[in-house]
């Protein structure tokens, strides 16, 4: 579904990333990537296939909107020794990234870790628009993650539970797109300080506007 | 059976001080309490089945009160484990078995021990155990892996199992039975004596409790209970659960008798039948609420009132089914049908607590299918039918549990614990293969992509022994034991006052503004404060009904049977009051009424949509899922289905277009192919996976209270579902998950008998019409489809109404 957003036109992808096809761009947040492992560690031995699953993903949406660059939102990895924890097959796979001019921004989890060959920032500024990790308050026209937003709808007694991007013209919320990443509901108190009147867009086969 | 052989023991008990303190009260041995002791005498387990009120608890401790009595307090150590279900329960039998020890002065040490047990005194009773601890099968795992089990356990005599009927089926059964493996090696001279509801076939009972040398001791059936059917001159509703119609008659009786338990099957039920009960009282009785959703405290506060005898009357759920001792109940009430004979014996139990006397109950059906199962209850407990015990395969989850616990106690050689293991019923068949593999899961998780190596909980050491690569694993399985996974609950909160937990999905179609009925006051909800649903007083008095999942109990196979033979057989229908006679009569006039020997399919168009009514009588839970695969295989057909709706006794399903080859809809092979595709995709497989990953310690147990607040950065177990579906498809987590699913509430075993058992005995019956047996079904999907607040009375009695005039039973209900 294509929206405007801060006057630029995006779409937004039913994979829950985001694409800017003026700058080829694709922006995807919270990967959480070795959130398995880092379970592992304490004892908590989640099935080791969250990082391949999600870079898995994450290429073929990239091949499919035949993208030439990405910008991660943060929360890359789970923790900031994730990256080393990485299996050669997961390596690979996160290697190819850098294919694509990857820009990174600083997330909660992530601490002062950048891998080599990513751009870093704590914030960016592109096109007008801000780049952050968690939203700020006072700061206009900007994207961020770190929520991991999710809709709760009851429709006929079947509960059904998306992630989704909320948007109100102003900020805009991605999805968290890693495989092992819960979500906070939409109806929780952090949205309603950030956003005013925020539109829904649940993932799905395709993306739904929804008005809760 | 044992021979009783009365001289041996009249040597052992007469003089006894137990003898005289029994004929202090004026009561005295039971012939089956003389048989338990007598085979626990000569070194035997012993299972006995004893109807409630026949001093089965006493029973139980004899031998160990026997013998610890002639060493005369020289006996030092644990000598007798008393394991129970029911925390409230090794109370209650502390302060039963109490009484003679402290009134004769016996040298007898004795405790309790569960999660309620003071710290400072569960770590004295670590280093100096009682010569008797009363316990749950938690605490008992809880102990076994302890540094100390092999001293602490090593003069242990007896294993006393509480309420065995009631844990043999269940994941607690699952994990209790590793346990007395366990104790099996560490105390091999330990005897067992189950005490269990009096059951059909004692036989499995025993064969669980041990796989040798165990007696069954038969105490006589007591006498038979006095069970009525309530008389209303109400007319007895098509559907529906609640029994409001009949309140006013229940609350009649309530008063006419000195105290009652007034038992439902599910806490909707218990919650309102409550309040209506509390609306016809004039006479200002103390009626109070019992159920598992309510705060522990106000629970306590009830039970001790009851047994001071303070309350005319308490309406309770399975909560208080489980034998404790209450004072005087003169009167038991069951609303609903007791769905299985030995339940409704059980509950019966609750009243006349006293051997030589008839018990008095009064059953109140709430719909007309309920009458008929009222009336087979009866009839099965007047032909002593009572339902027997169907124990089940262990699982797998479980066993992960039981071998890391068995490694936080020390080093362990795999094939001896195998070999052990294999001694408890539930894993007799346990191959070498699984156990391997469960064994790789406690060690990092058993993937077939060995990603976690370095970060085992266990290892194999020098002596090739497994052994914990830290002490500190002990704290991670200590804070995941038990097997039991509630499914997220929420504390309810009026101000500052607890009221109780409610599930989180009941909440979560709820708005601000909604009112339900909670702790026997409508409440109205303000909203989700952290993880606490906050909620205030409101001045009306109409509610939503909280749609509580739990309790709902699936009928028993005897009973199904006994409903049908009645249909069967005209001369019962003697019996039957005259709108309900009324009912079956139209039906034998424009359908046909379904019998032993085939299974009735009914088709009928109604409203632009065409009906499948199909009586299979196979239990809720089976029927469901045969809705589910029939929906499937009618998709597939092309026959446009739109819902359906399953009750204890049918299956209706509702398409667009009119069905065809209706027998081929239930043929075999809807369990191949459909059932998996349908399974893998159902919320069911996934919660049954999100209990074995808490069981088996792969994702972490939430305790009450101890929640996350606000970001939810912790991982759904749905979306590990989905990853290791992918990935590895026959992880052993997955083949628990699929187990439980396919044994408990899929029901898939009862499915399977049904499909081969009605393969040519299918009576299809094309019908313009609905038939009068049919009109619950299509009220039922009423109700189901409608949201809550469509659902007005109104609506239901018009369509009631227009559904009678079709079937042309208007004239004949107006009574």
């Amino acid at each position: 579904m294509k929206i405007d957003f801060g006057g630029h036109e995006f779409l937004l992808h039913p994979s829950g990333v985001l694409f800017w096809p003026e700058k080829s761009l694709v922006i995807v947040s919270d990967l959480h990537l070795e959130k398995g492992s880092h379970f592992a560690l304490r004892g908590f031995f989640l099935p080791p296939y969250d990082t391949k699953e999600t870079l898995i993903r994450l290429h073929s949406v990239l091949n499919e909107l035949s993208a030439q660059k990405i910008l991660v939102l943060g929360d890359t990895f789970h923790d900031v020794k994730g990256f080393f924890r990485l299996p050669a097959e997961e390596r690979k796979l996160f290697d190819k990234l850098l294919r694509y001019e990857p820009i990174w921004i600083k997330g909660n989890h992530d601490g002062d870790f950048v891998p080599s060959g990513f751009k870093a920032f704590k914030s960016l500024v592109l096109g007008g628009l801000v780049f952050n990790h968690e939203a700020k308050a006072g700061t206009r026209l900007e994207i961020s993650g770190h929520f991991h937003p999710k809709v709760e709808i009851v429709h006929k007694k079947a509960r059904i539970s998306r992630p989704c991007f909320i948007e109100d013209g102003n900020k805009m919320i991605l999805p968290s797109f890693g495989a092992y990443t819960g979500g906070l509901p939409v109806t929780h108190a952090s949205f309603r300080h950030i956003l005013q009147n925020p539109r829904i867009y649940a993932l799905g086969e395709k993306i739904y506007n929804i008005q809760i | 059976m044992i021979d009783v052989g009365g001289e041996a023991t009249e040597n052992k008990l007469s003089g006894h001080p137990l003898t005289d303190w029994l004929h202090s009260k004026g009561w005295d041995w039971f012939p089956h309490q003389i048989e338990t002791l007598n085979a626990a005498m000569e070194g035997k387990n012993v299972l006995l089945c004893a109807p409630t009120g026949a001093g089965k608890t006493l029973s139980g401790f004899l031998p160990s009160l026997v013998e610890l009595n002639a060493q005369g307090g020289k006996f030092k150590g644990l000598h007798t484990l008393y394991i129970s279900p029911l925390k409230a329960l090794t109370v209650d039998v502390h302060r039963n078995i109490g009484k003679p020890i402290e009134e004769l002065g016996l040298p007898i040490t004795f405790e309790t021990r569960t999660g309620d047990t003071p710290a400072s005194k569960r770590v004295r009773q670590k280093t100096k155990p009682p010569n008797m601890l009363m316990t749950t099968p938690e605490s008992l795992a809880l102990l076994l892996s302890y540094t100390n089990v092999e001293e602490y356990f090593t003069n242990l005599r007896y294993i006393i199992i509480d309420e065995l009927h009631a844990i043999l089926d269940s994941k607690r059964g699952d994990l209790f039975s590793l346990g007395m493996a366990r104790l099996g090696s560490l105390a091999p001279n330990a005897q067992r004596i189950g005490l269990s509801a009096t059951i059909a076939d004692p036989q499995t009972a025993a064969d669980w409790l041990s796989p040798q040398n165990t007696a069954i001791v038969r105490a006589p059936a007591r006498t038979y209970p006095d069970i009525t059917i309530l008389k209303t001159d109400e007319r007895i509703p098509w559907a529906g659960h609640m029994a409001s119609y009949a309140m006013k008659d229940v609350y009649a009786e309530v008063r006419k008798n000195k105290m009652s338990i007034v038992f439902v099957n599910t806490r909707a039920q218990a919650e309102l039948v409550f309040q209506n009960l509390w609306k016809h009282n004039d006479a200002d009785l103390k009626i109070a609420l019992h159920h598992g959703s309510l705060e522990r405290e106000l629970r306590r506060k009830v039970e001790t009132m009851m047994a001071e005898g303070a309350l005319d009357c308490v309406v309770a759920t399975s909560s208080l089914d489980l034998g404790l001792d209450w004072a005087e109940v003169d009167l038991v009430v069951q609303i609903g049908a007791p769905k299985g004979i030995s339940r409704l014996l059980q509950r019966i139990g609750r009243s006349n607590h006293r051997l030589n006397e008839p018990s008095k109950a009064l059953l109140v059906p709430t719909n007309r299918f309920e009458y008929l199962e009222c009336l087979a209850a009866k009839a099965g407990i007047a032909h002593n039918e009572i339902d027997g015990v169907s124990p089940k395969k262990g699982g797998l989850d479980v066993l992960a549990q039981h071998i890391f616990g068995t490694a936080c106690a020390g080093p362990f050689d795999a094939d001896k614990l195998y070999a052990e293991i294999i001694t408890a019923w539930p894993y007799k068949e346990l191959t070498h293969v699984d156990f391997d593999k469960a064994l790789a899961f406690v060690t990092n998780g058993g993937y077939s992509l060995n990603n976690y190596e370095q970060f085992k909980r266990i290892r194999i050491n020098e002596e090739g022994l497994y052994e914990l690569t830290s002490p500190r694993q002990t704290r991670l399985y200590r804070m995941n034991i038990g097997t039991i996974v509630e499914s997220p609950m929420l504390k309810v909160k009026m101000g500052r006052r607890t009221l109780g937990t409610i599930e989180e999905f009941f909440i979560n179609h709820l708005a601000p503004g909604d009112t339900f009925l909670f702790a026997g006051n409508v409440v109205r909800f303000d909203g989700l404060h952290e993880m606490t649903v906050m909620v205030s007083r409101t001045a009306s008095s109409r509610a939503k009904i909280p749609s509580y999942d739990g309790g709902k109990l699936p009928m028993s196979t005897h009973l199904s049977m006994r409903v049908r033979q009645l249909l069967e057989d005209r001369d019962e229908w003697r019996d039957l009051p005259d709108n309900v006679r009324d009912w079956l009569e139209h039906q034998e006039e424009r359908s046909i009424v379904p019998d032993t020997r085939n299974m009735l399919v009914e088709t009928f168009p109604r409203a632009r949509k065409h009906y499948i009514v199909a009586f299979t009588f196979a239990g809720r839970q089976a029927n469901q899922t045969l809705g589910f695969l029939i929906m499937r295989r009618l998709q597939r057909n092309n026959a446009k289905p739109v819902s359906f709706v399953a009750t204890d006794y049918a299956v209706a399903i509702t398409t667009l277009s009119p069905p065809e080859n209706i027998e081929d809809l239930f043929s075999v092979d809807l369990l191949g192919e459909e059932l998996n595709e349908w399974l893998d995709d159902t919320p069911l497989i996934k919660r049954m996976f999100r209990e074995a990953a808490v069981i088996a310690g792969l994702i972490e147990r939430r305790h009450p209270g101890s929640q996350k607040t606000g970001r939810q950065m912790t991982f759904s177990s749905d979306l590990i579902y989905d990853v290791l579906n992918k990935y590895e498809s026959d992880h052993i987590l997955l083949r628990a998950a699929r187990q439980d699913a396919n044994g408990g509430l899929i029901d898939i075993a009862h499915l399977s008998d049904l499909l081969v058992g009605i393969q040519g005995k299918i009576t299809v019956k094309p019908l313009k019409k609905v038939s009068p047996l049919a009109i619950p079904m299509i009220l039922q999907i009423a109700r189901e489809n409608l949201s809550r607040k469509q659902v007005g009375e109104y609506y239901l009695e018009d369509l009631e109404k227009s559904l009678l005039e079709e079937s042309g039973m208007e004239d004949a209900d107006e009574n």
